[in-house]
């Protein structure tokens, strides 16, 4: 009977151990997965104020300046245009097809790379869908 | 100037079934049942009319109710002026309450058994109170403009579809079913859980996992031709969000099956708590602007603030009932190697991928409000770690259907290698490949041993968990497939051009112009490898300007060829993107086999 109890407590402690184990394991994992797939935000100012770090992908956020956005000639599918946050602003290269939502004077969002020259080579465009989506008439009654 | 006031028909329903709920509750605490089963019926009765109510404003195209000016349109279709009732957030909220009080009212209609019943509806009517109180406080659709505009706002264009018709409603509806199971559930723990209470319990917990399993594949059959980005599933937050529930929910029903067993009768409890938490989470947070996602068409986060409040109501609430409850913590752990065993490691298993998904949804919210810093977790954090574990969780059912074999140790060998070897390449970047080979082979037990199953006429009762385990491991193996095969290229052409892309011919016709009451645009024709023809569209919305693209998808069984037309240059040629997508029509119909399996395991215990 004492034996049976004994048994008992230390197969207990045993599954505390193996349980607290697993969830050490699990956590390493996830905090180890989500340091390489964390994606910044970054403004044009932020990226020209050294504190980040942009050497690795991260996420370009701003809105395009207006009459900036231009096809290069004899280049398929190469579109330049700069995203400025209204204090600093950044030229951007993509090559492929711009979404519909794409405009100038509207907010974007592109992840990719800082080039050397300090321009932005974006390998992925998300046009954000316009703050609220609400066309202009009805604002004014917010 | 335009002052908002309220209207007064709209809120005085509203606030009826507010004072409703509230007395109700406190009837079914005082043992009055009759008059509670009364009352549901009349609040029931008050909320679809007050629905029925703002329903007739979107058809008479009355623009003095904000919502309506906000969410319709004239030009609007009549079926799209229905749906355009749950286009926000305050329609698809009324919508749940309505249907959490008609679904407490189908259960007064059909159990009436008082002791089964009682605690239940006092439990479900404090929701509904709840619900009810946040509905005309913070979310309320009847408001009054004074100075009406002449029309709508419209419609966003991308709710403009059948499927997304009927998509949000069945979400809704999964998450206010599970809100019901866990009244049962509740009732159960703060009392006795008799056997008629299980039965009702695992009736409710099979409609409700169907309902969410549909909700959420509908979604994402309809991201996949609607939103036209070639993706089905892009680990969005609002998407996590519902998937949360489910995860929970397929743990909670599993574990339902043993629950007579003692501890699993506390993991029963547990999830159906965490179930609920997570849905009631779920149909707070969708549209309501906390979230920075492509599904967040209108942002308040007043609303916030509310959702916490209720949320550690709930919380707080469920896990007092929980923790009081004498039965529930008796009882030892199931012997190594049982079925209890393996049910209690599948759970195990789904809660980790819970865990995984649930950090990965709320890690960037937390460090938006904490640091200051914004960023986003990328699909790769979900798929890395997801993989594995779904790998494993199909290991443990497939092992477990040979449990009852004699050569369960060399199944259990080959499987601990299968899995091993999974792991050691984790490390190295081939692990979708191998999990892809390992989810085909399992596939292929799965599949003899159900072959066999019915050959030997063993399968009328356990039909849906051979069937349903199976679907699953296919629909793995799909989702592997198209993830490790899809390919997708941009390119630029002219009408009359010929091309070979992707291993495939692409021939692009014409162009032609198309209108709709609605909407102008143009259509293109290709066709590819000479038998399939192609007609993506562009399309520009007369209200609100928006544009829009629609994708052209022809599938075949194996791959989908998928164009979108992107921007027309100066000299008449097109931007587009064309796509090869693996296994698409695979997914599908593994889901919708996963889906009858569900159903049929429902309906069985009806039988």
């Amino acid at each position: 009977m004492r034996n049976m109890i004994r048994r008992n407590r230390a197969n207990k402690i045993y599954l505390i151990l193996l349980s607290l184990a697993s969830v050490a394991l699990i956590v390493f994992f996830i905090i180890k997965a989500l340091e390489k797939n964390i994606d910044l935000y970054l403004t044009p100012t932020q990226i020209f104020s050294g504190e980040y770090n942009t050497v690795q992908k991260f996420k370009l956020g701003g809105m395009v300046e207006k009459g900036s956005l231009q096809r290069v000639e004899g280049e398929d599918l190469v579109v330049t245009f700069t995203v400025t946050d209204f204090q600093n602003s950044i030229d951007v290269v993509y090559v492929g097809v711009l979404p519909n939502l794409f405009k100038e004077n509207s907010g974007v969002v592109a992840s990719g790379y800082l080039t050397e020259g300090n321009a932005f080579w974006a390998v992925e465009i998300l046009a954000k869908h316009d703050e609220n989506y609400m066309p202009v008439k009805l604002e004014s009654y917010d | 100037m335009t002052d908002i006031s309220v209207d007064f028909v709209g809120n005085a329903l509203l606030w009826g079934a507010t004072i409703g709920s509230f007395l109700g509750a406190f009837l079914s605490f005082l043992h009055k049942h009759e008059l509670a089963r009364r009352l549901i019926f009349l609040i029931s009765v008050v909320l679809l009319t007050a629905s029925a109510y703002l329903v007739i404003q979107f058809l008479n195209d009355n623009f003095s109710f904000l919502y309506v000016a906000q969410n319709s349109n004239v030009l609007l279709p009549v079926y799209y002026k229905i749906s355009a009732f749950w286009g926000a957030h305050e329609g698809s909220f009324l919508l749940m309450i309505v249907l959490l009080s008609l679904s407490i009212t189908f259960s007064n209609y059909f159990i009436r058994n008082k002791n089964q019943i009682m605690q239940s509806n006092f439990y479900a009517l404090s929701i509904l109170f709840l619900y009810l109180l946040f509905i005309v406080t913070a979310s309320n659709p009847f408001y009054i403009l004074s100075n009406p505009p002449i029309n709508g706002a419209d419609l966003n264009p991308l709710l403009q579809d059948p499927l997304l018709a009927i998509h949000p409603p069945l979400i809704f509806s999964g998450y206010v079913f599970y809100a019901v199971t866990f009244c049962f559930v509740m009732s159960g723990a703060s009392g006795v859980f008799s056997k008629e209470l299980f039965s009702i319990i695992k009736v409710w917990s099979s409609i409700s996992w169907f309902t969410l399993t549909l909700g959420i594949l509908l979604g994402s059959i309809w991201a996949y031709y609607e939103l036209g980005w070639g993706g089905y599933w892009f680990w969005d937050p609002v998407e996590n969000v519902s998937l949360m529930p489910w995860i929970a929910g397929t743990a909670f029903s599993h574990s339902l099956i043993y629950s007579r067993t003692k501890i699993m009768l506390s993991w029963m409890v547990f999830l159906s708590i965490i179930t609920f938490l997570l849905s009631v989470f779920g149909s707070f947070i969708v549209r309501s602007g906390i979230l920075n996602s492509v599904h967040s068409f209108a942002a308040d986060p007043d609303r916030g603030i509310f959702l916490l409040g209720i949320l550690s109501i709930f919380t707080l609430a469920s896990f007092i009932v929980f923790f009081r409850s004498k039965d529930i913590f008796k009882g030892n752990w199931p012997k190594f190697g049982s079925i209890n065993y393996l049910l209690l490691l599948n759970n195990i298993l789904l809660m980790t991928i819970l865990l995984i998904i649930l950090l990965g949804t709320l890690y960037p919210i937390f460090t938006e409000v904490i640091f200051e810093s914004k960023l986003s977790i990328g699909p790769n954090y979900f798929s890395e770690l997801i993989t594995p574990l779904t790998i494993a969780l199909i290991g443990l059912f497939t092992f477990e259907q040979f449990l009852r074999l004699k050569g369960k140790v060399f199944f259990l060998s080959a499987l601990s290698l299968v899995v091993l070897s999974t792991g050691v390449y984790f490390f190295f970047e081939q692990m979708i490949f191998l999990s892809l080979i390992t989810a085909g082979v399992l596939c292929i037990v799965l599949f003899f041993n159900l072959f066999i199953s019915i050959l030997n006429h063993q399968t009328s009762l356990r039909m849906h968990k051979l069937f349903g385990h199976l679907s699953v491991a296919a629909l793995t193996f799909s989702v592997l497939f198209n993830h490790n095969f899809s390919e997708s290229v941009d390119i630029k052409v002219s009408e009359g051009d010929q091309m070979n892309l992707l291993n495939s011919k692409i021939f692009f016709e014409k162009v032609e112009i198309v209108t709709d009451s609605n909407f102008n645009g143009v259509r293109a024709k290709f066709v590819i490898d000479e038998e399939y023809p192609l007609l993506p569209e562009k399309r520009v919305y007369k209200v609100g300007g928006q544009i829009t693209s629609e994708t052209a998808v022809n599938s075949t069984l194996l791959k989908d060829y998928l164009i979108v037309l992107g921007d027309r240059f100066q000299d008449g040629s097109w931007s587009v993107t064309f796509s090869k997508k693996y296994g698409i029509l695979m997914i599908w119909m593994s889901s919708f086999a996963l889906l009858l399996s569900i159903f049929y395991g429902g309906l069985r215990r009806q039988l």
